[in-house]
């Protein structure tokens, strides 16, 4: 009786657990409710449809997906500025598209690329869920180049359309170009590339020089350089180091000005040793040092530049610097760094300031630039959108590769109602697309068919002809001494300097002939206004 | 002795041959036929082909009577291996492995969804060989490596530079890889196991942190960047899942058969009491060695299908997480079991998902979501398992489960 | 030149000091009880992050004090909780539990920063400032004030370490385990109890590394291997449980990757204590000043 009972109970207990298993194989994989869902209950920004408090039809959400480092503050730039414009166009009355009204939804994964220990699965699961788990129709987001180069391969072959909103590798755009078919889903705001980027340095630097020597009679000569040793600074240091002798004939017509210096650290093992490197630079007698850092060892970089009474002024490209806590996090040894960014609150274009009231309304912190490229990304797929009236990747596609219009228009607008400022190609509020097709670039798209063969789909935002980057100065606020404040150091156009010159710099200095430019006068109009290191 | 042996099979078991080789034939057939109508016409294809070319199922299962009838002739003569295999397919174990062995075959039928598949569990099937690998070193011999990474992450980088630089194809890359995995395994296990103490653990440990600073220097070693764009075994994923799916099942019976076999006896007594082995007469360091070898092997084997699968390899390939995972796969399935490997692998891949799910939901409060870092839960799983469950939850999960059957069937 | 020289030799004294805290700590527990303790990066690492989470709130004095005897408990805890029992069953089982430890406390680490609202990276200022500045010139190289400081307690706490250990009675205790822990048992030693406090100074001797080199130094995450591998390196030049091995282990190596750094390539000089390990383990796997342990 007992033995029966026992078996009954044992064919109970088998069947309960086959069932389980076979219960538990369907509702995870096969059935309705293994398919991800983007759900939306409340109208607050962080929800997955930001700005409508309602639950929306699957079928009516256009879906974009953020892959970026989400403990980073590139990810979480990238993430809000998405959120920002989904929000503005979501609250305005959504995307009509034939008759149907449909809005924009965020949704992230974390690729932790930020992790000095890069893990490449990492990005490349995160790509594989977020385009065949959550079935974003849109990527946009990524940072660094390492971890991007993988999982853009994936975004690829699942041909969406991926706005990369953080990486500065000419690889990216020159695939597009090489390799059309294969890469045509691919585009990148800024920044451009390493070779922009080293000419937006020159640029901050021949101003600085100029500006030393005409206004404070003090000749800049030597050059240091610190920089992470990775593929794309060492690329970046090329730029700089080539660049060198033209600035200096240029200058003082002679070779006075030189690269003393240069430093590039493993940032694998972890930082080493800071106060050696900056002992070295002190001693090289550096007026200037020009860090090239993206990760956090930025930090460390500005702790020892302050710990150390460096004379030199640091000027350069280091994110951790684009945030505003940097001076709380460096207890205020980042005075006088200047560092690169691509925004800051002033007109850079007429829409600038409306974007950055906004963000800091809504996330009470400074955008950096992953947060306007993720805001322009989704606003330029959004027209586009609007513009064919599809959703079909393809479309789209075609729709950001037209660059017909020139001008503003105040009759185009944007779905945030703003009008946009279409320069080459559509624009949205602070973007503008350029297209470059063979090696030469298009100042004046003048045929609609010009370039769609060939374009590199780097995308500008700002003012023609290149967006320019802002370079704001960390200095004492007595006001706020714990948190210190940013100074935007101001930055005209050099006269002599023309923009072609620095589009010239565009296409790599492999290639690339100085310009003539011993007949140009020299300017006297240089509006670098910057505080010099007092030690 | 040549003539003997083929008398041998023309006599008793040619006919089995034939017919073996005549399925191996047609499941080639189904598959170059699913390469190229794709998997969604997976049944369908299966179908059409056997209505098409054999009238429908009957020719399968004349086959099959004619097969059945040659294994009941031949039974006694069929090399006791496979008559081992049956009846050990008999046993309750033998069947629960047939039956999950099964379920993990069927899988694709049932969902053809690219992430379930390729990110879930052909991630899990290769971190299964991983995983047993490891545990072929430290289960069978009581040697702990460390730095299985340097093995995984080492063939990983060959495999894909094979593919990609070289332009092989995938099969020979492969075993190329662990070939060179086989190497440094030399390199590391020659110095470091004739010694006693811990320098095996302290040794792999130092190797791979050395092979991922060597792999992580921008200039070097494919840079900083790594190897990227490394083509996947199929553009198909039912294919890719069939490969890694076969490799797995041959991968781990190897490694079992070595465990049961006399080289495994040797292997145990090493573990369990190196200096009586030592004074019984074996030369202990060589067997470590070659358990070692082995080890790296199939940890070289795992390291390139997961390079193919990522399409990418970067130097964090060689860090401690990749060290760490098969020691929590293992430590949850059971030391010393090559299949609890399987059974830790898969528990780790779906407890990601589920984390992540979890993390996915809106209404968490905030900073909850800190507290479902996979890393973190597995950690603590994993002191909690060594700290109370030695032998791992496996064993003791199946040791309930086969009391259940028994009282089932009314033993 | 000078200024080159200057460099290895102040950067690397310092970094001597510092990896030597670390080692002996590490060499005696080894030494003592032949356990192979993993974990001994993440006590480094989990004594920078208290005091990187306290400095903020509680002053510098409070939170070293509460680092250091947090990091001596979790020490302790982790002997009494996990290895002691595991001792019994298998050596295989107690490097895996410091293993799981170790990858743990790293995780530990990042769960508080996200909690506390840290950055999970950081730099924390330095402890020394006089007259406005933290750091002072000679002969063209720049060192920080926190540098003496971290050359004075270094020593004087090995010295206090090695006095302890050769004059207490808890000191002869763990010597006379380490020689022959049955026969010390059998004296009526209780080793599991001196175990436990040698883990403890162990771990208080990490403790006391991470409050006086984070200052100047950054801290993040992942450094506990970082940690961890090093001091491999250490102790395998000076010799596995070798006290005066480890303390001179500690100064060639971070002399040896200085002068790689400053003469050759910063981004070899991270690869030297790799080296050492892999041609130690090859030519002289029981150290400079190791007993010999080979079959």
């Amino acid at each position: 009786m007992k033995k029966s009972m026992q078996r009954i109970l044992a064919i109970v207990l088998v069947a309960v657990i086959g069932v389980g298993i076979g219960a538990g194989a369907y509702f995870f994989l096969i059935s309705e409710a293994a398919e991800y869902k983007w759900d939306n209950t409340t109208d607050d920004i962080m929800d997955t449809v930001p700005g409508i408090d309602e639950e929306v039809p699957q079928n009516r959400i256009i879906k974009f997906g953020v892959l970026d480092d989400m403990g980073y503050i590139t990810g979480k730039g990238a993430e809000n500025g998405a959120r920002l414009a989904a929000y503005e166009i979501n609250t305005r009355g959504g995307v009509n598209i034939g008759n149907e009204t449909y809005y924009v939804g965020i949704e992230t994964e974390d690729t932790e690329e930020a992790n000095p220990a890069l893990d490449l699965s990492r990005g490349v699961a995160a790509a594989e869920r977020m385009i065949y788990y959550k079935k974003a129709q849109f990527i946009l987001g990524g940072f660094r180049t390492e971890a991007l180069q993988a999982y853009r391969e994936i975004v690829m072959d699942a041909k969406k359309i991926f706005f990369i909103t953080g990486s500065a590798t000419a690889k990216f755009c020159q695939d597009v170009y090489n390799d059309y078919n294969k890469y045509k889903y691919t585009f990148r705001i800024q920044p451009l590339n390493e070779v922009f980027l080293a000419g937006e340095v020159i640029r901050m630097l021949a101003a600085t020089i100029v500006d030393q020597k005409e206004n404070h009679d003090k000749n800049i000569t030597k050059i240091a350089i610190m920089r992470e040793d990775l593929a794309w600074t060492a690329r970046m240091s090329g730029s700089i180091n080539g660049l060198m002798p033209f600035f200096s004939a240029f200058i003082y017509g002679d070779n006075r000005l030189q690269v003393v210096e240069e430093i590039a650290y493993p940032q694998t093992a972890g930082p080493v040793n800071f106060y050696g490197y900056w002992a070295d630079i002190k001693a090289s007698g550096a007026d200037v040092t020009i860090p090239i850092i993206s990760g956090p060892t930025g930090l460390y970089y500005s702790d020892v530049y302050g710990d150390t009474n460096q004379p030199s002024l640091s000027l350069g490209i280091n994110v951790m610097g684009q945030q505003n806590i940097f001076w709380e996090q460096t207890g205020g040894n980042c005075e006088y760094e200047i560092a690169m960014t691509s925004f800051i609150r002033h007109a850079k274009t007429p829409f600038t300031i409306p974007f950055w009231d906004h963000y800091v309304g809504n996330f009470s912190t400074a955008p950096i630039y992953t947060a306007t490229g993720a805001y322009d990304a989704v606003q330029a797929v959004v027209t586009s959108i609007i513009d064919g009236q599809s959703l079909a990747t393809d479309d789209v596609l075609a729709e950001l590769e037209k660059s017909e219009w020139q001008g503003i228009d105040p009759n185009w607008t944007t779905p945030t109602g703003i009008p946009r400022m279409p320069k080459y190609g559509m624009g949205s509020p602070t973007a503008t697309i350029s297209f470059w097709t063979d090696g030469t670039y298009h100042r004046d798209v003048d045929s609609a068919t010009a370039g769609i063969q060939h374009t590199r789909h780097d995308v500008v935002e700002g003012s023609e002809p290149l967006g320019h980057a802002v370079f704001v100065q960390w200095v004492y606020d007595s006001a706020n001494p714990t948190l210190g404040k940013w100074e935007c150091v101001p930055l005209g156009p050099i006269p002599g300097i023309s923009d072609d010159y620095m589009l010239g710099t565009y296409f790599g200095l492999g290639s690339w002939e100085p310009p003539m430019y011993t007949d140009q006068p020299w300017g006297q109009v240089i509006t670098a206004n910057i505080t010099w290191p007092v030690r | 002795m040549q003539i003997r042996f083929l008398n041998r099979i023309k006599e008793n078991s040619l006919f089995v041959i034939c017919v073996s080789v005549f399925y191996l034939v047609e499941l080639t057939y189904i598959l170059t036929l699913l390469y190229y109508f794709g998997y969604t016409s997976l049944i369908l294809s299966t179908i059409l082909y056997f209505t098409l070319f054999y009238f429908g199922f009957l020719y399968l299962a004349f086959n099959f009577t004619i097969l059945w009838a040659a294994i009941k002739r031949n039974f006694k003569l069929i090399p006791s291996a496979i008559r081992r295999l049956m009846a050990w397919l008999g046993t309750f174990k033998g069947g629960l492995t047939l039956f999950c062995m099964l379920i993990i075959a069927i899988i694709p039928l049932l969902t053809q969804n690219a992430y379930y598949l390729g990110s879930m569990f052909i991630v899990a099937m290769i971190y299964t060989i991983y995983a047993a690998s490891w545990d072929f070193l430290a289960g069978y011999t009581g040697q702990v490596s460390f730095g299985q990474a340097a093995f995984f992450g080492f063939a990983g980088y060959v495999t894909a530079d094979r593919i990609l630089i070289q332009n092989w194809p995938w099969l020979p890359s492969l075993f190329f890889g662990a070939l060179i995995a086989v190497l440094i395994s030399l390199i590391i296990g020659i110095p470091t196991l004739r010694l006693k103490g811990p320098y095996l653990a302290l040794g792999t440990l130092s190797f791979a942190s050395i092979l991922y600073l060597l792999f992580a220097m921008p200039t070097i070693l494919y840079g900083s960047t790594g190897l990227f764009g490394v083509p996947r075994l199929s553009e198909n994923v039912i294919i890719e899942y069939y490969i890694v799916f076969i490799f797995v099942i041959i991968s781990l019976t190897i490694m079992k058969a070595i465990g049961n076999s006399k080289l495994g006896t040797v292997f145990k007594s090493i573990r369990d009491d190196e200096t009586g082995a030592e004074a019984s007469g074996i030369h202990t360091t060589r067997y470590k060695i070659l358990a070692f070898v082995i080890s790296a092997f199939f940890a070289g084997i795992a390291g390139g299908f997961f390079t193919m699968r990522n399409t990418a390899v970067s130097a964090q390939i060689f860090g401690t997480t990749y060290s760490f995972y098969p020691l929590v796969m293992v430590a949850i399935g059971g030391i010393a079991t090559i299949s609890g490997a399987g059974v830790g692998a898969f528990f780790f891949i779906f407890l990601i998902e589920i984390l992540r799910g979890v993390a996915d939901f809106q209404w968490l409060p905030a900073g909850a979501a800190d507290f479902l870092d996979d890393a973190l839960i597995f950690s603590v799983l994993l002191i909690l398992v060594i700290r109370f469950a030695g032998a791992g939850v496996l064993k003791s999960a199946i040791e309930r489960l086969k009391n259940l059957w028994d009282i089932l069937l009314g033993r | 030149m000078l200024t080159d020289i200057m460099q290895v030799l102040v950067l690397g004294s310092v970094e001597g000091a510092v990896y030597m805290l670390i080692a002996v700590g590490y060499s005696l527990v080894y030494g003592t009880g032949g356990i192979m303790n993993l974990a001994h990066g993440a006590f480094y690492l989990i004594a920078g992050y208290m005091l990187y989470w306290y400095l903020g709130t509680l002053g510098l004095f409070t939170s070293v004090v509460l680092a250091l005897i947090i990091v001596t408990l979790i020490g302790g805890i982790s002997y009494l909780a996990l290895i002691k029992p595991l001792e019994k069953k298998s050596q295989l089982s107690v490097v895996m539990v410091t293993f799981a430890i170790a990858f743990f406390i790293e995780q530990i680490v990042k769960l508080g920063c996200s909690i506390l609202g840290f950055e999970k990276e950081s730099t924390l200022p330095n402890l020394i400032e006089i007259k406005g500045t933290v750091s002072f010139e000679l002969f063209g190289t720049i060192i920080p004030y926190d540098y003496v400081f971290i050359l004075i307690i270094s020593f004087l706490i090995v010295s206090l370490i090695t006095l302890f250990i050769s004059k207490s009675k808890l000191g002869t205790s763990i010597r006379a385990i380490s020689q022959d822990r049955e026969a010390a048992t059998l004296m009526g030693i209780n080793a599991d109890r001196v175990l436990m406090f040698t883990v403890m100074i162990s771990a208080f001797l990490a403790g006391v590394a991470a409050v006086i080199y984070v200052p100047s130094y950054p801290i993040a995450p992942w450094q506990g291997w970082v940690i961890l591998t090093n001091s491999f390196a250490v102790v395998i030049l000076g010799g596995m449980g070798s006290l005066p091995g480890s303390v001179l282990g500690a100064f060639i190596l971070s002399y040896a990757s200085h002068f790689t750094r400053v003469f050759i390539d910063p981004a070899i000089s991270t690869l030297v204590p790799m080296f050492v390990i892999v041609v130690m383990l090859a030519l002289r796997p029981q150290g400079i000043l190791g007993k010999k342990e080979i079959d």
